[in-house]
């Protein structure tokens, strides 16, 4: 299943990228997160509370940041399981400078997922993935740009 | 598997099940039950408490008021396909009511819950669209009228707040032409694609075409481009080729096991044309 999307912020790269690895800012902006631990270097241990609508559900996973070229790209791994199903992804996140401190976050995403429900509800995965990234990076620029430059 | 335990409570009145669902945390309305008891059963909800309205007879029924019809929230799909007031005041109601699930589902399902429950592959969702519907809402401060067009804001997404109800759909009731037309999941009578339609003309020219459509993405929506190519203009079948052609750009469409995104996209071409050609004769 492939998750894309493009945000733009208004910052510099260096700005976005710095705010966009802070485990505090990753802690507040991804939906649902109830805790996130570091257990390595740029790895996490995590647990979501997620959903659309009435329909949430509890996942356990990792998280691990690798490839960072700081403020280039980086690439996010997660894996995560919880009653729903379980999925596993990969997510390529690249960082262009679009001038006038403004930076185009542009994100492709590879996830597999399964488990009972994910296969019987896959119609719901990539509407509710993209939705769910929307509100990350919504909450991201908010953070970014919040605090005044 | 089983549903998690959960209490369960009849409600005899609106007022009633407002009371329950406010004072329960946690608590959800049951009312055909043919989406949320599968939910159930996966676990994928685990109310604590199902507060049933089935018994609320001010829920179910079918009226005409000023023009409009007026339906309980609560009335199944069997009624709705049995009224002969649905018939004959909004034949696109009574083209779907017919098409959805199986004759057990239409006894049991309610055009409420489906429209509450608001799934991307729902029937019921279309119709409201295409007939510009009006939707009622109770909360315990009073009541609220939404329009369909406002009321359904994402997948599975509804601007219903937890401890409201909804108990009435209104629509037009002026008998204008329309048409259901639905690819179904030949297993679960889903719609892969359903384009709901609705066309006022006179003597082979236009007035006024709506074209509503589910299944094709996170949530029905109405192809206004579409509309707008053929509002008051002369029937030909060019016209109807012209403006289906366009009725699916810019749609990010679901892709599952059932049909990649790119079949759902030509489908909603092929039944906007169909039920174009069917309403408008070309």
């Amino acid at each position: 299943m492939r998750i894309d999307g493009t945000f733009s912020f208004n910052a510099n790269p260096e700005k976005v990228w710095d705010v966009l690895l802070d485990p505090e800012a990753l802690k507040a902006c991804i939906p649902g997160c109830q805790s996130m631990t570091l257990t390595g270097e740029n790895t996490y241990v995590i647990t979501l509370t997620v959903g659309i609508a009435q329909f949430k559900g509890t996942y356990d996973g990792n998280v691990s940041i690798q490839d960072a070229q700081r403020p280039d790209h980086y690439e996010i791994h997660v894996d995560g399981k919880g009653r729903p199903g379980w999925v596993r992804g990969v997510g390529k996140i690249k960082l262009v400078d679009a001038g006038n401190s403004t930076t185009t976050v542009e994100v492709e995403g590879d996830a597999t997922i399964g488990g009972p429900v994910f296969s019987i509800g896959s119609r719901f995965v990539p509407p509710a993935a993209k939705l769910l990234m929307g509100q990350f990076f919504n909450a991201m620029k908010k953070r970014v740009e919040g605090s005044a430059s | 598997m089983h549903p998690a335990p959960f209490a369960y409570k009849a409600a005899h009145s609106v007022e009633e099940a407002i009371q329950l669902l406010r004072s329960h945390e946690d608590s959800k309305i049951l009312a055909g039950g043919h989406s949320l008891i599968p939910a159930l059963k996966l676990r994928l909800t685990q109310p604590a408490m199902l507060i049933d309205i089935s018994k609320i007879s001010s829920l179910r029924g079918i009226r005409r008021e000023n023009g409009k019809l007026i339906i309980g929230s609560a009335t199944t799909h069997r009624e709705i396909e049995k009224s002969h007031l649905v018939a004959e005041a909004s034949p696109l109601l009574a083209s779907l009511a017919p098409q959805i699930g199986d004759v057990q589902v239409r006894h049991r399902g309610t055009i409420g819950g489906s429209l509450a429950h608001a799934d991307p592959a729902g029937d019921w969702p279309a119709a409201a669209l295409a007939v510009d519907a009006e939707l009622v809402i109770a909360g315990a401060h009073g009541t609220r009228t939404v329009h369909a067009a406002d009321f359904f804001t994402g997948m599975l997404t509804t601007v219903i707040h937890p401890d409201e109800i909804l108990t009435e759909i209104r629509v037009p009731g002026d008998g204008t032409p329309g048409i259901y037309l639905k690819h179904r999941n030949a297993a679960s009578g889903y719609a892969t694609v359903g384009v709901a339609v609705t066309a006022s003309h006179d003597h082979g020219h236009i007035g006024t075409v709506t074209i509503a459509v589910t299944g094709a993405t996170s949530v029905a929506f109405r192809a206004s481009g579409a509309e707008h190519a053929l509002n008051g203009h002369a029937v030909s079948a060019h016209l109807l080729d012209e403006a289906a052609s366009h009725a699916a750009d810019g749609l990010e469409c679901l892709s599952d096991i059932h049909a990649p995104a790119a079949y759902r996209s030509q489908l909603v071409k092929v039944m906007v044309r169909r039920a174009l050609g069917k309403l408008l004769h070309a």
